[in-house]
């Protein structure tokens, strides 16, 4: 029920005729609102007049790309192992460079042991197995980029790298395992800023007890492969 | 000569010739991350390495589009005042001195930037001896508070009747990471698969888990290497009921990178 219809037709009487106090009251009550709405704008404003000095762009950039992995596969070359007949090999390495100087690398190496010089003076004798001549090893080692700089070849420097590893390792020959340190040399060669050529000389040595007594043997690896940095 | 051999690595190497090739054709230019210069000049070398000449020097304002990290040494392109194209590497301390374009961002505080800037990660390479087999290891470590490194660890070892490898978490506090010589202390958790060589019989388990119980000494010895001597007791929870306790030492070279 509407008690303060607009209906012109009834009169205003009763409850609902406002005294000219409470609609003064009213009048002020709206008055004061719409001051304070006003101010509370103009303070609004002013706040974002003073805009924070901070461009806010919104570039994204890609994720920057390090390459430091290095992946060397496939190395192939020679094996000289000891009083075997020089076979050949194959090596992965997977290696990470932790700044300029220094890298830490692991290896796998896949070898055969052919004749031994005894095998090929006296026809029809084996010493081993056939098994027993396959040559399993893998090292972790430590390389060191003694001279980097550049190579000129074709009228163009090439980025190089010379190195040398050091590190220990195991190798499955003869029928058992052989606890083996390995070092040597190397040449990096730069064909781009992630590809590389390289040139390993690696000694493994390890004490083996193939042939009864206990011997320390030098097998020496000179391989060559591809790198690539990612 | 193993024919099977080498055919089973042409293959490989055509699968790995695959591989990058398809990086090579993917390896699309980017939107490249572009620096400030506000110091009065940086180097620009040919290499990255402190080996490698220095060929060019931009100065303050010029802008570098960096385009990617090796090791400490980002590759940038920028066009020299005579609109040459120059290409080469910055130290990561050089691109500490510029601002990222078009901000007042110091390039060493934006997040792609981040892991470049604070060297907290530790790589070590140790060898040494678990009784009396040898014994050779890498570990990964993380430093936190300048004297806590959590580490993770793997190795191997080869005696005379048996062999085998061990995989760690480590804890090393070292209460004073800035002396020359500092001590820490190192406790953490083991995991030891072992197996006998050639014809023996293994006297104990297979596998064991560990604890370990630890000491030593980093050595600074330059800059940015340390050299790391280190004692460990290994208690190994045995199927039986005495626990063995296992010693190793060994010696290695730490670097933060």
């Amino acid at each position: 029920m509407n008690l303060c219809s607009n209906n012109p037709l009834k009169p205003t009487t009763g409850p609902c005729m406002r005294s000219p106090m409470i609609s003064t009251l009213i009048n002020t009550a709206l008055l004061l609102l719409t001051a304070l709405t006003s101010a509370l704008s103009m303070a609004e404003e002013r706040v974002a007049v003073i805009k924070p000095d901070i461009e806010r762009s919104d570039v994204r950039y890609d994720r920057i790309d390090s390459e430091n992995f290095e992946v060397t596969f496939p190395a192939v070359g020679i094996l000289s192992i000891e009083d075997f007949d020089t076979g050949f090999i194959i090596s992965g390495r997977i290696g990470y460079h932790l700044n300029e100087r220094l890298f830490v690398e692991a290896s796998y190496s896949l070898s055969e042991g052919d004749k031994t010089s005894f095998e090929e003076l006296s026809p029809g004798s084996t010493l081993i197995t056939d098994e027993q001549r396959d040559y399993k090893s893998w090292d972790v080692s430590l390389g060191f980029n003694l001279f980097p700089g550049e190579t000129w070849l074709f009228g163009r420097a090439y980025s190089s790298d010379l190195y040398t590893v050091v590190g220990a390792g195991r190798t499955d020959f003869g029928g058992s395992t052989w606890t083996t340190v390995n070092f040597g040399v190397g040449y990096r060669l730069y064909l781009n800023d992630w590809i590389a050529l390289r040139f390993d000389m690696r000694n493994h040595i390890f004490n083996r007890s193939i042939f009864g007594e206990d011997d320390s043997t030098n097998n020496i690896e000179l391989s060559i492969g591809p790198s690539v940095f990612f | 000569m193993n024919l099977d051999l080498i055919k089973h690595t042409t293959k490989a190497a055509l699968i790995v010739l695959l591989a990058i090739l398809s990086g090579w054709v993917s390896a699309e230019p980017k939107r490249a991350f572009t620096v400030e210069v506000v110091e009065a000049f940086v180097d620009i070398r040919t290499g990255a390495g402190k080996a490698y000449p220095a060929f060019y020097v931009a100065q303050r304002g010029e802008h570098m589009h960096i385009a990617k990290l090796h090791t400490a040494w980002y590759k940038v392109h920028l066009r020299s005042n005579s609109n040459r194209e120059i290409i080469g590497w910055v130290h990561r301390d050089d691109i500490g001195k510029t601002l990222v374009a078009g901000s007042t961002m110091p390039t060493s505080e934006h997040p792609h930037f981040a892991r470049s800037f604070n060297a907290n990660w530790v790589a070590n390479y140790a060898l040494g001896r678990l009784e009396d087999a040898d014994l050779m290891g890498i570990n990964v470590g993380y430093r936190r508070l300048e004297s806590l490194i959590f580490q993770l660890g793997a190795s191997a070892f080869t005696g005379v009747n048996e062999q085998g490898w061990m995989a760690n978490v480590q804890l090393d506090y070292q209460p004073f990471p800035r002396w020359q010589v500092s001590p820490f202390i190192a406790a953490g958790y083991g995991y030891l698969k072992r197996e006998a060589r050639g014809t023996l019989v293994l006297q104990e388990d297979e596998s064991d888990q560990y604890l370990i119980a630890g000491a030593g000494f980093v050595v600074r010895l330059t800059k940015q290497y340390q050299l790391r001597l280190e004692y460990k007791q290994l208690n190994t929870l045995t199927s039986t009921d005495d626990n063995k306790e296992l010693d190793s030492w060994r010696i290695g070279l730490s670097t933060y990178f």
